[in-house]
């Protein structure tokens, strides 16, 4: 095990999150199913009441956990000087590949659905009623489950990473010629799919932001048109494809030109030597999840009390959506500009 | 009012991404100033033992952390590499990666790419390397002879040297590769003995040679015709290139004592003239003395130790050997101006004055190396000069001559002996036998530099 501020931080926090979301993911599922079941306005009050502490404890957990996905790839960052071979966080996360690898998986969807369930509790509360408890405190004991999993994942994987092991780092994995980023788009783009990706990712980041902006424009401020679910539905399915065109422009093109090493491919190391790619990349995220959060708070929360409060929110997470990738955007441009 | 606040932050907001983004890229440039320190192709850290350095067409350079990310760039960019420059991991030297030994063993160089292949510069080396580490010596990993790209110009040159450490600049600038960094590629073709220079001058299978002066003269007569362009190394007070020595168990020490005495001389004019010139500059007459003539210089070197002749006449290094040994010098040439000389066949000179030129811009930044850091190029004598095992540890550099070629107040008198053999017309004139055209003009460079 490696000991420093960062591996005893995500520890800490790991075992108090397992041990709160362990209990929260519980009670909060008896209390779902005790509210599925319960008819009179009593008995819901009365469970109301005992669910304050639950959601109380997962708002601050999850939003502990929200910070934990960068905390997670600073705490590996901080072991590069600790494993020989390493001079990136591809270095570190070959350690335990498996471990690692599953890890770096389930932490976005986590942070996706932390996300959407604070939002829905956040749109929860601002009703009178809360007409949305129950679908809540459910989805509350399943991203508790997610949240443990995660934990757990954490936990063992720092405990695993021992100083002093030998490993081979990016360079041996990213940048051969068979790497899948390049046979994949070169067997379908052609051999000028370097160019292709490069302007394809500017134009159909540009396309997405047209979109989010008609679909803003068309959603009135309390109205609830039908099309409103399929068209939210879609523009996050074309959200995910824009990112994934994204990652693999950035891995094949973006990435070698910002740290001027034009045959390096690996993206921790482009963190390491341009740091900004950092917020560039999360802004990327931040602008995907946004339209993902909106449509499911309008799958989850649109019931006849939230309709005018749902608007607003999916005009708010649409809003921000446009910022967050045009930002990023306006950082990638910048940066291919001086490079 | 509330859509104009919005607005407003929306673009303090995109206006401060834009600035970050402006900061991260200038300040990613400036680390990419520092890319010296760092590997191009994935930006590792690199250990100087281990740098590969590629010298591009554009005549830029970039530099890797280790052969395996080298080879992964070469395959890519095999059109814009003029050659590779590899380090001896025993020396650190850093030399011409077709000249160098690999080997693929059980220790890892760079850990973070797990190259596991070892650059020599010896064979030697090489091969405990990979005994010790259970490896196996494998093929050059960019190629054993240089590819050039289909852009680049390269003159090229061959060049016959002698086993001696008169080839030392040579050597060293095929070895680092100055040539190469001149862009002429020069084949050192090593020959040994006078015969074998003319042979081989005569064939075409050499342009130039090294030689010394008496020798130079005679092959610049020869067919094709050349002319001595250089001087490469002379004699100075402290260290003789030629001398008469007398045997261990021989009480002489004076030339007049050698008369009817039998005395080594190796094969070629040099000797011959050295030996005649030490006796008549003593009053004696050559033919009072009984010659033995030997094929090679380590042969008259082995009669005179083992005392089977009086005396022999030795060139360095063999001259080192024998004052190691404490044996008797009747005479040297630390006061004579006689030095050996590089030489090149006319047809060259007409067909290739250019590949010249570069080759002596590269055969002059050898010698001054070799001149102002002797120590760092040790290894370079002591393995390719030609130094008896015996005192190879011992051996001092010597000191190599600037751009400078043989005055004729230096070569009348050889001129002059060689006619008397019969061996040259006595019309021969300076001016058929030394070429001061390709010399720097004493106004453009240095004294240092330049002494003509």
């Amino acid at each position: 095990m490696i000991l420093n501020v960062f591996s005893i931080t995500e520890i800490f926090i790991g075992l108090l999150s397992l041990i709160l979301m362990a209990w929260g993911g519980i009670l909060s599922f008896i209390l779902a199913w005790r509210w599925r079941r319960s008819s009179k306005a009593e008995e819901r009050t009365h469970i109301e009441g005992r669910s304050h502490l639950v959601l109380l404890v997962a708002v601050v957990v999850l939003v502990i956990r929200l910070f934990n996905w960068p905390l997670f790839y600073a705490t590996l960052q901080s072991f590069i000087p600790e494993i020989n071979g390493a001079m990136c966080i591809f270095g570190v996360t070959q350690v335990n590949q498996i471990l690692t690898g599953i890890s770096e998986i389930i932490k976005p969807i986590s942070f996706f659905l932390i996300g959407v369930w604070l939002l829905i509790h956040a749109l929860d509360q601002s009703t009178q009623t809360s007409p949305l408890m129950g679908r809540k405190l459910l989805f509350l004991s399943l991203i508790a489950l997610v949240v443990i999993v995660e934990n757990l994942l954490d936990i063992v994987l720092f405990l695993r990473i021992s100083p002093g092991m030998l490993i081979s780092c990016c360079t041996t994995v990213t940048d051969i010629f068979e790497r899948p980023t390049r046979l994949v788009p070169k067997s379908i783009l052609g051999p000028e799919y370097a160019f292709m990706l490069h302007y394809g990712t500017y134009a159909s980041t540009l396309l997405l932001l047209v979109l989010l902006a008609l679909c803003l424009r068309g959603m009135g401020r309390s109205s609830n048109p039908t099309w409103r679910r399929p068209v939210l539905g879609f523009l996050f399915f074309y959200a995910i494809i824009n990112a994934s065109l994204f990652l693999l422009a950035h891995i094949e093109v973006f990435a070698p030109k910002m740290m001027g090493l034009p045959f390096h491919h690996c993206l921790y190391c482009l963190w390491q030597y341009v740091p900004d790619s950092i917020l560039m990349m999360f802004l990327y995220v931040l602008g995907t999840f946004a339209a993902g959060w909106a449509f499911l708070m309008d799958l989850v929360g649109r019931t006849s009390e939230t309709l005018v409060v749902l608007s607003k929110y999916l005009r708010m997470l649409y809003s921000l959506s446009i910022f967050c990738l045009t930002s990023s955007l306006v950082m990638l441009a910048i940066h291919m500009g001086i490079t | 009012m509330f859509q104009r606040k919005r607005l407003i932050m929306i673009f303090i907001g995109l206006l401060t991404v834009a600035m970050i983004a402006f900061i991260g890229g200038i300040l990613g440039k400036r680390e990419g100033g520092k890319a010296t320190l760092r590997c191009y192709f994935d930006g590792t850290r690199i250990n100087p033992i281990y740098e590969i350095d590629a010298f591009l067409d554009d005549s830029s350079a970039v530099t890797f952390c280790s052969t395996y990310c080298a080879t992964r760039w070469f395959t890519e960019n095999r059109e814009r590499v003029v050659y590779f420059r590899v380090t001896d991991e025993i020396t650190g030297q850093k030399f011409d990666s077709t000249l160098g030994f690999f080997v693929e063993s059980e220790v890892v160089t760079v850990p973070e790419v797990k190259n596991r292949i070892h650059i020599f510069a010896t064979k030697e080396d090489a091969m405990a390397h990979a005994r010790q580490f259970n490896g196996r010596v494998i093929k050059n990993p960019f190629g054993d002879t240089l590819l050039l790209p289909q852009g680049s110009q390269f003159d090229t040159l061959k060049v016959g040297a002698p086993s001696l450490p008169d080839a030392v600049p040579l050597k060293l600038a095929v070895f680092k590769p100055i040539f190469k960094e001149n862009r002429v590629d020069v084949t050192v073709v090593p020959f040994e003995g006078e015969k074998e220079v003319r042979k081989l001058l005569s064939e075409g299978s050499i342009e130039a040679a090294i030689c010394d002066l008496p020798e130079g003269i005679l092959l610049a007569i020869g067919s094709p015709t050349a002319q001595i362009i250089r001087n490469v190394l002379r004699a100075n007070p402290y260290r003789p290139l030629f001398a008469l020595v007398a045997g261990p168990k021989v009480p002489i020490q004076d030339l007049a004592h050698l008369e009817g005495r039998r005395i080594a001389v190796p094969q070629g004019v040099s000797f011959r003239f050295y030996a005649e010139y030490f006796l008549m500059r003593s009053g004696v007459r050559p033919t009072r003395i009984s010659f033995t003539e030997v094929e090679k210089l380590p042969q008259a070197w082995d009669l005179l130790s083992r005392g089977k002749v009086s005396a022999a006449v030795l060139r360095t290094p063999y001259t080192e050997f024998a004052r190691a040994r404490g044996l008797t010098f009747l005479a040297d040439d630390r006061t004579l101006p006689w030095m050996s000389v590089l030489l090149v066949s006319q047809p060259a000179i007409q067909n290739k004055p250019g590949a010249i030129r570069k080759f002596l811009r590269g055969f002059e930044q050898s010698v001054l190396a070799l001149n102002l850091q002797p120590d760092q190029y040790r290894s370079i004598l002591q393995e390719k000069g030609g130094i008896p095992p015996e005192i190879r540890g011992k051996f001092p550099m010597p000191i190599f001559e600037g751009a400078n070629a043989p005055s004729e107040s230096e070569v009348e008198p050889v001129i002059e002996w060689l006619a008397k053999k019969g061996l040259l017309r006595r019309d021969t004139t300076y001016g058929d036998l030394v070429n001061p055209q390709f010399l720097p003009n004493p106004k453009d460079v240095g004294l240092a530099f330049c002494c003509r």
